[in-house]
């Protein structure tokens, strides 16, 4: 019973997984496409109980290795590091302040700079969760042809370290602080209507360049009053939330500008991290997998079965484009001189294919009494 | 099972659990025969405590336990094989006798001797053991797929049969003169019983010369109906090639699929990463062609075959 419950855990994390990996997709294929905020707030709040899932689940396996006093191993070997770095930090910096300042209908107002950075570094974050592409690993174990678990985690290890190094080299790069073209050319925007400030016919003007000139510009206020705005409110509302617009204050001067491109650009950035991880793991798993098991498992598999399995007496295949890899010369010798010398000596004439212990013809005996 | 007795019924029942066990699967009634016998053999040791127990066989000594089940087994077998035999020798179209000798006794008479010599034979334990591999290759035409593609390619076996042997009858004919003399092969094993054994190799099945020579006399008595011919490639088919370059073609590729029936098992799977079994057993028959006594020229011939198709 508790084995029925384990295993219906194990598929419910592993469709969550999927969902989740479909769900970080449409999230920066909305930013993207530019889909209303209504149907990237649904993304948000999934996104969001995905990782509050999925911390969920670490935290409860970390817990019970704790109790059988194996929690190093499950961080370690067991990839407990994965399951970390693809929940914890996610819901903790990226999905749950958003999710917060969403619930509470507060925006969160940084300068333009510093709301460009943390945006910058929300997504890197975010891409952790590709992460999760190594846990679903096991499932594929049906359909790629790896059936040893020597070649299973053969393949599992050289995924994980090819995805683990594409994630943190961007990581690492993203915490470098840079900023793009946009925030100098914003800041002089706001210089040069500040240095127009005390002729109002100039300022004015300077207003009306603006307007025509930078696109960007979504609203500018002065002395509290809306001096400039580009849509209409009911428009802020359907399509801008935290992350879309910044911010800038000089005096009585406030600027917002359309950060929707800039985003864009993070966004197409991470869909082109997401499909290359994709298909590093994909190709691994479909190319790499299949050849591990073509040029080391199966020949280690069908020497295994006919040294330990008395009618087996099937050669090893040798590929011509491998046949001088060293599990082949082997194969070449078991093939030309254990097969023969063991058909003459060990093979059919002395023993049985039928290999039943004591244990086994006593329930024979007893299931025809019965 | 009624008019049995409970030990009967007890070996009765173990017997039909050990046939229905699923590393038999794919073998020949005689060849899962020959499985469960060496089980029996091979295990003594662990099945006479469990066996002679009070629960199964009380007080029975393991040698009355073992002609029971022996006992039971051939009878098992010989419900299957039976009516198989008759159908095979039924079936057998014996054209291919003209060729051998133009005025030949009546085919129904010939099928009825062969048929009854094959039962006689198969009361012999030793001959039984013997008839599993030949058996198999006719009961399941292992040689047919084969002799199809030598006549196609017209090679080394093409050239033995028609140029050597000077064999004129067509691939057809072939394919039934060698099943026929396949059936006939075991009989080299029931007339040793009765000649003391003398002359067998165990484990290759080759014998001498002289003694197929002894042999092939003894049959030509018995089997009167049987053209010669035919039953100089039966008894041949267990010489040595090493040793008798002159074997006929049909009797090296008789001796060849007689040992490869023996360890034939159909439907089995071939794991990823191995050779399919035909081209596994030709490759290690190659190697092992002296022991065996084949014709290591045919064996490549056929290897090669098994090859090119993947089988």
């Amino acid at each position: 019973m508790k084995g029925r419950w384990v295993a219906f855990g194990e598929s419910l994390v592993i469709l969550a997984i999927l969902l989740a990996l479909v769900q970080t997709f449409l999230e920066d294929f909305a930013v993207l496409a530019g889909w209303p905020l209504s149907r990237r707030d649904i993304l948000l709040l999934a996104g969001f109980c995905f990782d509050l899932f999925f911390t969920v689940e670490f935290l409860l396996r970390l817990y019970s290795s704790f109790l059988d006093h194996m929690s190093y191993a499950y961080l370690s070997a067991g990839k407990g590091w994965i399951d970390f770095l693809a929940s914890v930090p996610l819901l903790m910096l990226s999905s749950g302040p958003f999710f917060l300042s969403r619930l509470t209908g507060q925006a969160v107002f940084v300068g333009l700079g510093g709301m460009l950075y943390l945006l910058k570094v929300i997504k890197a974050i975010r891409v952790a969760r590709v992460l999760r592409f190594l846990r679903v690993l096991k499932i594929f174990r049906g359909i790629q042809n790896v059936g040893s678990p020597m070649a299973q985690r053969h393949v599992a290890m050289v995924t994980t370290l090819a995805v683990s190094v594409l994630v943190f080299c961007l990581l690492a790069f993203s915490l470098i602080p840079s900023f793009p073209a946009t925030v100098e050319h914003q800041k002089r925007a706001i210089a040069f209507l500040k240095s127009q400030e005390n002729d109002l016919p100039a300022f004015a003007r300077a207003v009306d360049y603006l307007r025509e000139e930078e696109e960007s510009l979504l609203l500018m206020k002065y002395q509290g009053k809306t001096v400039l705005s580009r849509y209409a409110n009911g428009y802020y509302q359907e399509n801008f939330a935290a992350g879309d617009y910044s911010y800038l204050r000089d005096g009585e001067l406030e600027l917002f500008f359309d950060l929707r491109p800039y985003a864009q650009q993070l966004s197409r950035e991470n869909l082109l991290f997401f499909t290359a991880v994709l298909l590093t793991v994909l190709l691994f798993l479909i190319l790499y997998g299949p050849h591990f098991a073509l040029t080391v498992t199966d020949p280690i598999q069908v020497m295994r079965r006919g040294l330990a399995e008395k009618s087996y007496n099937f050669e090893v295949s040798i590929p011509t484009a491998y046949r001088d890899d060293d599990i082949f010369r082997l194969a070449r010798l078991y093939n030309d001189r254990c097969l023969p010398l063991k058909d003459l000596n060990a093979g059919w004439e002395k023993k049985s294919v039928l290999d039943l212990g004591s244990a086994e013809v006593r329930e024979l005996l007893e299931k025809e009494e019965g | 099972m009624k008019g049995m007795d409970p030990e009967q019924e007890r070996a009765a029942s173990f017997i039909k659990q050990l046939w229905a066990n699923g590393a038999l699967d794919g073998f020949t009634a005689l060849q899962k025969e020959e499985q469960i016998l060496r089980f029996l053999r091979d295990n003594a040791l662990q099945l006479v405590p469990l066996l002679a127990s009070p629960r199964f066989f009380p007080a029975w000594s393991w040698e009355r336990i073992l002609d029971l089940l022996r006992e039971t087994l051939r009878a098992e077998t010989d419900r299957i094989l039976m009516p198989q035999l008759d159908s095979l020798v039924q079936g057998l179209d014996l054209a291919f006798l003209s060729f051998l000798q133009p005025q030949h006794a009546p085919a129904q008479e010939i099928r009825e001797q062969m048929l009854l010599f094959l039962k006689r034979l198969l009361q012999n334990p030793t001959a039984r053991a013997g008839f599993s591999g030949p058996c198999t290759a006719v009961l399941l035409s292992l040689s047919d797929p084969y002799l199809d593609e030598t006549f196609a390619s017209r090679q080394y076996v093409h050239f033995e049969l028609t140029k050597v042997q000077r064999l004129t009858m067509g691939k057809g004919e072939i394919k039934q003169y060698l099943k026929a003399a396949l059936l006939l092969r075991a009989g080299i094993q029931v007339l040793s019983a009765g000649a003391a054994g003398e002359g067998l190799e165990a484990g290759s099945g080759v014998v001498q010369f002289l003694f197929a020579e002894k042999v092939l006399r003894l049959l030509r008595e018995q089997l009167k109906a049987i053209p010669a011919a035919l039953l100089k490639t039966a008894a041949h088919s267990s010489l040595s090639y090493q040793e008798v370059k002159t074997q006929e073609a049909t009797a090296r590729l008789a001796a060849i699929f007689a040992v490869r029936g023996r360890t034939y098992q159909q439907l089995r799977g071939v794991d990823r990463g191995a050779r399919g079994p035909e081209r596994s057993w030709f490759n290690i028959a190659r190697r092992n062609y002296k022991y065996y006594g084949f014709d290591s020229k045919m064996l490549d011939e056929l290897y090669k075959i098994a090859a090119n198709h993947g089988w």
